[in-house]
């Protein structure tokens, strides 16, 4: 199986490589510190994520192959539990 | 032709390089010394202290680590040293410079090394005494010196040590053999996974470069995963008296829009109050004389020059005697070294005249600020004394001026600065203030223009004053991602968790970049990185680890101190590298299906220049013309017949993307690099306008380009 985004190789079932999970997992849990301090809405948060220069590239291309796929916040959690890539960093 | 008087007795010197045999003949001769030559090796005859004397150099290393065997498959366990041309096919050149030597060694009496004093200089003396000149080592001496001004090789000479250094030879000998190990199976593993794939491309890995390059591709996943997190900060113009100075907020962050909107509509237009001010002063010594980590680091901060290119430059200064050896670990200037002496030659200096009278009016008793750290072998980094006698090249220069400026300023006084902190209360709020004033000057004056700090000083105000809030207003922060290593801070990260040696720290560096595991500077790492870096993390963990380095650095210390021999270690390297290569096949397929797309992927990113200015829709590429050999530039689309554009690419050094456009003419940029040189940047258009001064001076497009 390949990455959905970068076309690398995935181990079992997922959907996206160790590096894209990794992403996927810090952009949902940084959502929570996001609400505390601006008060936005899940889109208003990728969107605002998306124009920031500070935003890492593979948080970027999370969020594009999201808004082309049509995932729900729901749907990337989802898709996040079912990651099996390992926890720690590359 | 062997020396006139080779039948007489004479003494054999090794110097490690023909610049150092030059300044230790030119030191010991009371005439001037007796210039030869031998086939390609010039060497030194000179009389001194009764004895004659033969001074040869080497050239760097002659042998190097070999398998016993070629051809042999790997895992290899077997190590040999072999003459480098042997090694090294690129080095055949120094197989008549090595016989050569053997030709003057063939009659010498006795042996004195007098290479560099660390691991490499005497390993590097080692190895050409004992397998080119076959001497006897049990009688070989050893000449211990940090520069090579006069006087201190005369010193040296007059006392030289009885024994070579062995507790430096052993861990020479087992650091080269254990990174051979480490870097020769590592790296076949790699290759042969890529083999395996149809594909062949230089891969490397070892015990020092793998770690570094592991911390790059680690500090770059932070960055690339990075989520920046808002919070706000407040800052209030405040005003008393007519005078305006900044405030901040107590809370520097804080978390939440809401209370940042609070805390501006309590204070902006109210009236606060002054509830405390603090003075305090702060006296910060001067810095500690210069290693070379330090000195790299501090040249890359002010002139961008990498490490190894630090290096060069101090290894040239050191082989005219302008600065001490560099390779040194030391932070420590003894006396010895002769304080006064050296002021006294820098005095000579127009430039540092002024200077030094200072310091010689303010501080009677010379005693230099030092660093922690220290090295048996050499102290810090001084300036000799003796100035330039012919133009240096402006790197060298300036480099010399930093060290010059340093050496000075670790004799002055601290400088004092006076801190100023006030709180501002408003309702239940409170804003601190900072003010800073320079009480005195110290040793900035001779740090100049090296440093330099802020100052802002505060009105004179009183506890209890009213203060203004002019203006309070909220700004919308971001956390940041953590910074991407440049050459100076990976080589604080390396020198931090003591991998490699204050030697080859620079050079690791280079090679990452050389094999094209990382590129720019700041540093990134490529496709080509990160697939190796997961090879090897699927295979050889613990290669990665800045422990198993770490752990065999302390084996090389225990060596060199004689707590542990050279075979225990290597040894354990063996058990070691047995135990992970038995594991390497089992993943074979999946190494060398990574690696190959990241091969492939590196080929296709370093050939492709850009998007083609002409047709809009094929690509510039880098093409090797199979007629004549020759690189140029094409469209992808020629081959369609779609588009003919072609342009001429310089022939020598390599050709590097830049992926950006020219700002003039809108073509693919390039950088090229020669070897050791600056690299140099160029637009692809031989009909740039940019260019259009190269050909009024008659000048190639591609033999002149704009300096990077």
């Amino acid at each position: 199986m390949e990455c959905q985004i970068c076309k690398r190789q995935v181990r079992l079932n997922s959907a996206l490589c160790r590096y894209h999970s990794l992403a996927l997992r810090r952009l949902l849990r940084r959502y929570d510190a996001w609400q505390k301090a601006a008060q936005v809405e899940w889109k208003e948060y990728l969107r605002r994520l998306d124009s920031n220069p500070f935003t890492g590239a593979w948080i970027r291309e999370i969020i594009a192959w999201s808004d082309a796929a049509g995932k729900s916040q729901e749907d990337l959690k989802r898709l996040a539990n079912l990651s099996t890539a390992t926890p720690q960093d590359p | 032709m062997v020396p006139d008087r080779t039948s007489s007795k004479y003494t054999f010197v090794l110097a490690e390089k023909p610049q150092a045999a030059a300044r230790i003949a030119q030191a010991l001769a009371t005439q001037r010394p007796v210039k030869k030559r031998l086939r390609d090796l010039p060497y030194y005859e000179v009389d001194w202290n009764g004895n004659h004397l033969v001074i040869a150099p080497a050239i760097g290393h002659l042998y190097g680590v070999a398998q016993e065997r070629r051809g042999s498959p790997w895992p290899v366990f077997n190590v040999t040293w072999k003459p480098i041309y042997e090694v090294d096919r690129t080095k055949t050149r120094l197989k008549s410079w090595l016989a050569a030597l053997k030709t003057l060694g063939d009659s010498a009496e006795s042996f004195i090394s007098a290479t560099d004093y660390d691991v490499e200089g005497s390993l590097i003396a080692y190895t050409i005494l004992k397998y080119a000149l076959n001497a006897d080592l049990e009688h070989a001496r050893r000449v211990k010196f940090s520069t090579l001004s006069r006087q201190e090789l005369q010193e040296a000479f007059l006392h030289p040590q009885p024994s070579l250094d062995y507790g430096l030879i052993e861990a020479g000998r087992a650091r080269h053999e254990l990174d051979w190990l480490f870097g020769i199976n590592t790296s076949r593993a790699l290759m042969s996974a890529l083999r395996e794939a149809g594909l062949f491309e230089k891969l490397s890995a070892g015990r020092v470069q793998s770690p570094t390059l592991y911390e790059v591709v680690k500090r770059e996943a932070a960055i690339r995963s990075f989520v920046p997190i808002p919070y706000y900060s407040i800052m209030a113009t405040a005003e008393v008296d007519g005078a305006v100075f900044p405030a901040y907020y107590e809370k520097e962050k804080l978390q939440s829009l809401q209370e940042a909107v609070q805390v501006v509509e309590d204070c902006n237009g109210n009236f606060g109050s002054i509830k405390a001010i603090h003075t305090s002063e702060r006296h910060v010594p001067p810095p500690p004389p210069f290693n070379l980590g330090a000195l790299q680091r501090e040249a890359y901060r002010h002139f961008h020059s990498t490490p190894s290119r630090t290096l060069r430059v101090a290894e040239s200064l050191y082989l005219q005697a302008l600065i001490s050896y560099p390779r040194t670990d030391s932070q420590k200037l003894p006396p010895s070294i002769g304080y006064h002496a050296i002021l006294d030659g820098l005095a000579r200096s127009r430039n540092y005249a002024p200077l030094i009278a200072n310091l010689q009016k303010e501080e009677r008793t010379l005693r230099p600020a030092e660093g922690e750290r220290d090295d048996t072998a050499h102290p810090a980094i001084y300036p000799t004394g003796n100035l330039p006698s012919s133009g240096l090249s402006n790197e060298e220069h300036r480099l010399l001026d930093l060290v010059i400026h340093r050496f000075l300023a670790v004799f002055s006084t601290p400088y004092v600065k006076e801190l100023t902190q006030l709180t501002i209360t408003v309702q239940e709020h409170s804003f601190r203030a900072t003010g800073s004033r320079l009480l005195a000057e110290g040793w900035l004056r001779y740090y100049h223009p090296y440093s330099s700090i802020a100052v802002l000083p505060l009105p004179p105000l009183t506890e209890g004053q009213d203060v203004f809030l002019k203006s309070v207003q909220y700004a919308e922060m971001y956390t940041q991602p953590p910074a991407q290593y440049n050459s100076s801070s990976l080589l604080r990260f390396m020198e931090r968790h003591e991998i490699g040696t204050k030697a080859t720290r620079a050079e690791t560096i280079e090679t990452l970049q050389r094999r094209g595991y990382v590129k720019g500077d700041p540093m990134q790492a490529t496709e080509l990185g990160w697939a190796t870096v997961e090879t090897l993390k699927r295979n050889f963990r613990e290669l990665l680890s800045v422990d198993l380095t770490r752990h065999f650095e302390e084996r090389l210390a225990e060596i060199e101190r004689g707590a542990k021999t050279r075979e225990e270690a290597l040894q354990e390297a063996v058990v070691f590298l047995k135990d992970v290569f038995g594991k390497f096949a089992e993943t074979s397929k999946e190494n060398s299906k990574e690696l190959a797309t990241a091969v492939r992927n590196a080929r296709r990113d370093s050939s492709v220049l850009g998007s083609c200015p002409v047709c809009k829709t094929g690509e510039i590429r880098i093409i090797i013309s199979g007629r004549t050999g020759k690189r140029f530039a094409g469209c992808s689309r020629y081959f369609d017949g779609a588009c003919k554009y072609t342009t001429p690419l310089p022939q020598k050094g390599s050709v590097e993307p830049l992926h950006r456009v020219c700002q003039t003419c809108g073509h693919p940029t390039v950088r090229i690099r020669y070897y050791r040189a600056r690299p140099w940047l160029l637009c692809i258009n031989p009909e740039c306008p940019k260019k259009a001064g190269w050909r009024k001076h008659g000048v190639s497009d591609l033999q002149k380009a704009s300096p990077a």
